[in-house]
């Protein structure tokens, strides 16, 4: 910067190819990358990880983009993880007799803003399911997967075709779990607490599987190592744990105050929301209890809504299911959950 | 398009096909350049419609300054080329910023009108591609370039995808040239190049956005109180982030540009080795700092007006530098310290004479250099002033006792930083070139298949690399 002249001799030095054998470096580098990919998938492929879909923004950009599609039979699901877990997209679609369902329901994550994004949507005239998890809905905005309606609508030409390619592997590959990240293997290795410092907290560990069409479904690991699901169990602890401000009945009047109006908008095309609560047991139910009464919470929403809504407690059909880590149905348990889940919807329909 | 994107392996291996078939010289300049518009479509397709703008007008007017004999007529050309392409950066890159600073001083000035802030996107390498086609025309008005007699060389100079949306700002005499007629390539350039594309995406994927990114994040995050370990900590994580995305974009550049057959200049000299600011100007962002020096700080008089006249000319290229890389505050007072510390140490330089000369010396005025721009960082990486006012004031123990970090990062930040510092100490004297040429084929191969792992398996991020959003 400091030099008055034109003639810069550091500007025109590039790079000169390396006196070596490229053709024997390169012929070696290909197989040995090869070799460590195969022993990194086959290592892991032993460990239990089979390959899944991602839930990616992609894959949910997929689903979203189907809004709409089917006029006023679309059926369209929102919520968090318990409506994702739960849900056996086939036998709720042949129960219901509607298309196959569109599952939006985001683990971790407030469902207020998908419910509105799909009532402000005008070519969303169908059935809507919100999955209801009051430390959620009635939680703080956004969450685990809060800015996906902004990634979905700053999605790129680019971005989409990355998706498109991504997928030819995604469920060939169970090295790409989000899990085994080569870093997030690293950062949850026995690293010594920092004196002053909280105990590590590293996040919510694999829970389940993920097909095309985003439904989901419990990891086996979580009913069949007893020790994964000790994990699992001590992770929503931690998570019950932390400080969250009190519930305070302005705050439900304001959320169920902004979810009328929404209802009501897809009520007037002719839509119609049914609210879901799903199934928990354990520890996590009494929390959940204890901080969201029904009377003060649930009851009010449906109350106020006006809108349909099918509490596990009220319906014994709903209830009696193996949930292993207190929050989320055992996979084998979807089926039988959803049918008769799909046939009470079918009775609030005809009265 | 994203170099770290699945989409742009496909292109890319699409592009070399199309590229290797045998066909003329001509029509393979025509697949680049169609693959150029395609790359940068990718991301945004109207905005193409911008390069198309800067590139018409600027092969009009450089014609016209070269075949015109009247100054006045050549001005005005260079005019038009000059304003067509500030005009394009000030509308989409700084409009927001001049208003919202106009109704700042309306406001002062007790007036109740606000003009609306335009809420425009903001295309990608807007700043990279409007300076390198403006330094053909004022190139070509100096004398320096003779105007090409080929379109297509030139919309290509444009536009070509390695150094499109993030350089390195190619000058037109440095690869118009290249385009003239088919390469010449060294024997194992194109794997070379290869080579040089994995080196790049393990800098940006794995060092930048998994082992030292999350670090910077996190105590940035905080809004700056924190700790003075975990303030340093956060900020020698970005002085590596920022390198290792930038320089990794530059080297996927160099890289895809070999194997193609073009040759680009270098971006990066071992930046954090620099002895005094002037050495850090030569070594990071090379290709930017060159082209203020030739077409701001020269121009403005550079050091032939007495020493005074210089000290303002390097503060007004440095405060125009910060400003370039974004329409904030902040990136103009990174500038402003920047040209502060080049006019600091040119005095210092005229006070004491150059008697730098033993290496415990020179260790420590690297060593100074490097905590001098680390400081600087704050305000690159802080989105406001207050958050860098209390980084600053954290890093010096005055803002809180509170921890953000736990070991595992501070293990990371300051891992990479231990050995980002002594690579660049190491190698300051040498080219990449040369190190690896000194290094057997069986072990290029093992750190080539170690780096595509790395990569591989540290999964895929979507992270833009920070110099796109310049």
């Amino acid at each position: 910067m400091t030099h008055s002249s034109t003639s810069n001799s550091d500007y025109h030095l590039h790079y000169h190819t390396p006196t070596i054998s490229w053709r024997a470096a390169l012929w070696l580098a290909i197989p040995l990358w090869m070799l460590a990919l195969g022993v990194w998938e086959w290592f892991w492929r032993h460990q239990g990880y089979e390959p899944s879909y991602l839930n990616s923004v992609g894959l949910w950009a997929d689903a979203r983009r189907k809004v709409g599609t089917d006029g006023n039979r679309d059926l369209v699901i929102v919520g968090s993880s318990r409506i994702l877990f739960d849900l056996d997209l086939n036998v709720l679609s042949e129960e219901l007799d509607a298309p196959y369902p569109i599952q939006l329901a985001l683990e971790g994550t407030n469902p207020y803003d998908f419910l509105h994004d799909i009532a402000v949507d005008p070519l969303f005239k169908g059935t809507l399911l919100v999955g209801v998890t009051e430390g959620l809905l009635f939680g703080r905005p956004g969450g685990e997967r809060g800015d996906m309606l902004q990634r979905f609508q700053k999605q790129t030409p680019s971005d989409r075709m990355g998706h498109r390619i991504s997928l030819l592997f995604e469920h060939h590959l169970g090295m790409l779990d989000p899990d085994l990240r080569l870093f997030t293997l690293i950062e949850r290795m026995d690293w010594p607490d920092r004196e002053g410092m909280p105990p590590r907290f590293l996040g919510v560990r694999k829970l389940s599987t993920m097909d095309r069409f985003r439904e989901s479904t419990m990891w086996h690991r979580l009913e069949t190592d007893l020790a994964y699901q000790k994990m699992a169990q001590d992770t929503w602890s931690t998570i019950l744990s932390f400080p969250a401000p009190p519930l305070t009945d302005e705050h439900v009047t304001d959320v169920i105050g902004r979810i009328h109006s929404d209802v009501d908008l897809i009520r007037s095309r002719g839509g119609r929301v049914i609210f879901v609560r799903c199934p928990s047991n354990g520890h996590f139910l009494e929390v959940e209890r204890q901080a969201f009464p029904r009377s003060r919470v649930w009851d009010r929403l449906i109350a106020e809504t006006n809108a349909i809504g099918i509490h596990f407690e009220d319906y014994p059909q709903l209830q009696g299911y193996t949930l292993p880590e207190w929050s989320h149905l055992a996979a084998g348990e979807k089926e039988r959950f959803t049918s008769a889940l799909a046939k009470i919807i079918q009775e609030q329909k005809e009265t | 398009m994203l170099f770290n994107s699945l989409t742009f392996v496909l292109f890319f291996g699409v592009v070399l096909a199309l590229y290797a078939m045998p066909m003329a010289w001509r029509a393979k300049k025509g697949i680049l350049l169609l693959g150029s518009y395609v790359f940068y479509a990718a991301w945004n397709p109207p905005l193409v419609i911008l390069i198309w703008i800067s590139t018409l007008i600027d092969w009009t007017a450089a014609r016209r300054i070269h075949e015109s004999s009247s100054s006045a007529h050549r001005r005005a050309w260079l005019s038009l080329s000059v304003m067509t392409n500030l005009g394009i950066l000030a509308a989409f890159k700084y409009g927001a910023f001049l208003i919202e600073n106009f109704n700042l001083l309306l406001g002062w000035l007790g007036a109740t009108f606000q003009p609306a802030a335009p809420d425009l996107v903001l295309p990608v390498g807007i700043s990279f591609y409007t300076f390198q086609t403006m330094a053909y025309s004022l190139d070509v008005y100096q004398g320096k370039t003779e105007p090409s007699r080929s379109f297509l060389d030139f919309a290509l100079f444009v536009t070509f995808f390695p150094q499109l949306v993030a350089g390195p700002i190619v000058r037109p005499g440095y690869l118009m040239p290249q385009f003239e007629k088919p390469p010449q390539r060294d024997p194992g350039q194109f794997v070379w190049g290869l080579f040089l594309m994995t080196f790049g995406l393990f800098q940006k994927v794995v060092v930048a956005d998994n082992m030292v990114g999350p670090v910077s994040d996190m105590v940035f995050g905080t809004g700056g109180a924190t700790n003075a370990l975990d303030a340093w900590t956060g900020v020698v994580a970005f002085s590596a982030q920022i390198f290792c995305d930038f320089a990794g974009y530059s080297t996927v550049a160099i890289g895809s540009a070999l194997c193609l057959g073009f040759h680009m200049p270098r971006n990066f000299r071992y930046p954090y080795a620099a002895i005094g600011f002037s050495d850090f100007w030569q070594r990071w962002h090379i290709t930017l700092s060159s082209w203020l020096r030739d077409y701001l700080y020269i121009p403005l008089g550079g050091n032939r007006k007495g020493r005074t006249r210089t000290q303002v000319n390097l503060m007004l290229t440095m405060l125009l530098g910060g400003l370039w890389h974004g329409a904030q505050w902040t990136f103009v007072v990174w500038g402003g310290l920047h040209g502060l510390y080049l006019v600091g140490e040119r005095i210092l330089k005229r006070l004491w004479g150059d008697r730098s000369t033993h290496v415990a010396m020179l260790f420590a005025l690297g060593l100074l250099t490097w905590v001098l721009v680390l400081l600087a960082w704050v305000f690159f990486r802080a989105p406001d002033f207050g958050t860098a006012w209390l980084m600053l004031k954290s890093m010096f123990g005055a803002a809180s006792p509170e921890k953000c970090l736990s070991s595992y990062h501070l293990a990371m930040a300051w891992g990479v930083t231990l050995v980002m510092l002594t690579c660049h100490w190491k190698l300051r004297e040498t080219l990449v070139s040369d190190f690896v040429s000194r290094m057997p084929s069986w072990l290029v191969a093992l750190a080539w298949a170690f780096m595509a792992f790395a990569i591989a398996v540290s999964g895929g991020s979507d992270d833009a690399f920070i110099y796109f959003q310049f």
